[in-house]
């Protein structure tokens, strides 16, 4: 029917959160491997989750580090050691150079790409097809009409993020230990605004995430019944209410999708989203506009000409 | 000190080539209009890609065809066509950025050299074996690599590779930005179906610099995106110990004067190092480079502020 995933990075956040609305749980934090309990740091804290989340019928994948440097590359094979014994379902990878470590480690599992991989086209997708990778998530700033081509020209899956901040960059550094003081477990679960003006993003430590949350449940239906399937609700280091109330929003939404039903927003539900972003909501790349704007009726968003978009991109708001 | 480094120059017009070359280039790099990490400005029609081309066969030299935008995977078959003819035309090699098209561009145009951009972010021994394995034959390195990190890919790894001189590292990796296309983002498609990203550097090579905006953070103190000048200068008598394949000046953006300025300078060190190995007086060089620095900081500096009032002001963009 749909397949609704998030990230899980530590075990704390998977033993006190209901996260009976997702489907797959990506285990770990690919953003920075020193977050204070990373699941795909630590290979026992894998070992744990692993059978926990299994325990609640979820499809685990081990998310591993976004930006390995050659120092990071021999952790990464340890731990990818440990896992090859482990009943994961596969392993997500966000660097290209991850992806030839697992096939010549011979692994038996499938790879999905996930979105700091920077994937733009279908022919980068059949190629890594050919290497065992049989999901790719693409870069946010595709349009949808672009990620449809993706999903329709190669034999990879497509996974499109409905909800939570996006991904705008990941550095080197913490950026947060480089401005505060104290320790990572001081730090690292509190939110970190930025802001210039009007403009607001969110740091969380080595990456950078849009201030606005992408929402696109007014869009679901029409998604789905273009055949989109795998759907990721972006998480990364916000609160348990969040994970839990956002994922039972999008849960209910696509269950009354797939019963054919039109009017599938609970009206409730906009209210809940208000309360969890305090910034607002936006739409990102997926209408060929600048990423911070929401297109379309709700959020008091704006209603753009059809001329304005390509009538393909219009017509999944109809 | 035998070594068979290469010295690369930008060439963000025909002029600028010229100088470059003229100024003791081995090869220079120019943008396809419309497809390369900068914007149409500093790209150059096919025609004039040609007349380079030319000038460079007269003279011994090479060009590079940047074609490394992260461009639409609905332009596969404009990007081939493009590709196509630039093979006829004999240019030496491509710098790419997408790994889908350096496979196709590998498989039908063999006799090309495919180079990985800075974009696409090659940052480990894996990443590098995995672009040469895709059939690359350089990679450029982007500027968070250190000098022991290109030195283990250069001993473990069979791939060319390039490290800029004179450069500036971005707050995030290189090209795993979205900030600037986030606050300001404008698309439109031109006649011959080619997209142009208005406000992506990673597609339309057009960045507002949004990082160098005035942040604070929790609204308190203000904080710096850190987005430093990159000066490779005192690490390159070990980048040629290292067995690095070609030394990259980056700035298709700058004066025509500034550019030949800094290939001179440039070219005379490295005869010089490669004559007289470590004997070369550094300090010396280092004043010069240090008033070279200053001039192209200041031209960097001046266009900062016009990019950022684009985004700040919403100044109607030129598309």
């Amino acid at each position: 029917m749909f397949e609704l995933s998030t990230h899980i990075p530590t075990m704390e956040i998977l033993k006190e959160t209901d996260i009976s609305s997702y489907h797959t749980l990506y285990l770990g934090d690919p953003t920075c491997p020193y977050v204070p309990g990373n699941i795909s740091y630590h290979p026992d804290l894998l070992k744990e989750a692993l059978y926990l989340a299994k325990e609640q019928g979820k499809e685990c994948y081990l998310s591993l580090y976004a930006e390995p440097r050659n120092k990071d590359l021999p952790w990464i094979e340890k731990l990818l050691e440990a896992a090859s014994s482990l009943p994961l379902d596969g392993i997500e990878v966000h660097n290209l150079g991850l992806v030839r470590l697992i096939k010549r480690m011979n692994m038996p599992f499938p790879i999905h790409l996930g979105v700091f991989a920077n994937l733009y086209t279908h022919e980068t997708a059949k190629l890594l097809y050919g290497m065992g990778v049989n999901r790719v998530f693409p870069n946010p700033e595709l349009s949808l009409e672009e990620i449809n081509y993706i999903r329709t020209h190669a034999p990879t899956q497509v996974t499109l993020q409905i909800h939570g901040k996006i991904p705008l960059g990941i550095s080197e550094g913490c950026f947060i230990l480089e401005h505060r003081q104290g320790t990572c477990e001081e730090l690292c679960f509190k939110p970190h605004w930025l802001t210039s003006g009007k403009w607001t993003l969110k740091n969380i430590g080595r990456a950078t995430v849009s201030g606005r949350d992408l929402c696109l449940i007014e869009y679901l239906g029409s998604l789905y019944w273009r055949g989109f399937r795998t759907f990721y609700i972006q998480t990364l280091r916000e609160s348990k209410r969040y994970i839990e109330t956002i994922g039972t929003i999008y849960r209910e939404a696509l269950e009354r999708i797939g019963q054919g039903i039109d009017d599938y927003i609970d009206p409730s539900s906009i209210g809940l989203m208000y309360e969890l972003s305090p910034y607002g909501f936006c739409n990102g790349y997926l209408f060929r506009r600048s990423g911070h704007r929401y297109i379309g009726r709700l959020f008091g968003g704006e209603r753009i000409s059809p001329l304005e978009v390509p009538k393909e991109e219009w017509s999944y708001g109809e | 000190m035998e070594n068979k480094v290469s010295l690369l120059a930008p060439g963000g017009s025909p002029e600028m080539a010229q100088a470059a070359f003229l100024a003791g280039a081995d090869a220079v790099y120019v943008g396809a209009l419309g497809w390369s990490r900068r914007t149409a400005r500093y790209e150059l029609p096919d025609q004039d890609i040609g007349a380079i081309n030319q000038l460079a066969k007269e003279m011994g030299k090479g060009v590079r065809v940047a074609l490394n935008t992260n461009f639409s995977p609905l332009e596969m078959d404009l990007f081939l066509k493009k590709v196509e003819r630039f093979a006829q035309w004999g240019v030496h090699g491509l710098i790419l950025t997408d790994p889908g098209a350096m496979f196709l561009v590998k498989e039908s145009f063999p006799q090309l050299e495919v180079h990985v951009s800075a974009g696409a972010n090659a940052i480990n021994l894996e990443d590098l074996r995995f672009y040469r394995e895709i059939g690359v034959d350089m990679v450029v390195a982007p500027c968070n690599l250190t000098v022991e990190e290109i030195t283990e890919i250069k001993r473990y790894v069979d791939v060319g590779i390039e490290v800029f001189l004179h450069s500036n590292t971005c707050f995030t990796y290189l090209g795993k930005c979205l900030m600037s296309s986030y606050f300001r983002y404008q698309w439109h498609r031109d006649q011959e179906g080619k997209n142009h990203f208005w406000g992506s550097p990673n597609r339309g090579g057009y960045c507002h610099r949004v990082c160098k905006a005035q942040w604070s953070m929790e609204k308190g103190d203000p904080v710096l995106l850190k987005n430093d000048m990159f000066l490779a200068f005192s690490n390159i008598p070990r980048y040629l110990e290292a067995g690095v394949d070609c030394l990259k000046i980056q700035g298709r953006e700058y004066s025509i004067d500034l550019i030949s300025d800094i290939v001179s300078f440039y070219r005379s060190l490295l005869d010089e190092l490669t004559q007289q190995g470590k004997e070369v007086d550094m300090a010396a060089y280092l004043t010069q480079l240090e008033e070279i620095s200053m001039k192209r900081d200041a031209q960097r500096n001046s266009r900062t502020h016009t990019v950022l009032q684009e985004v700040v002001e919403e100044i109607p963009l030129p598309l």
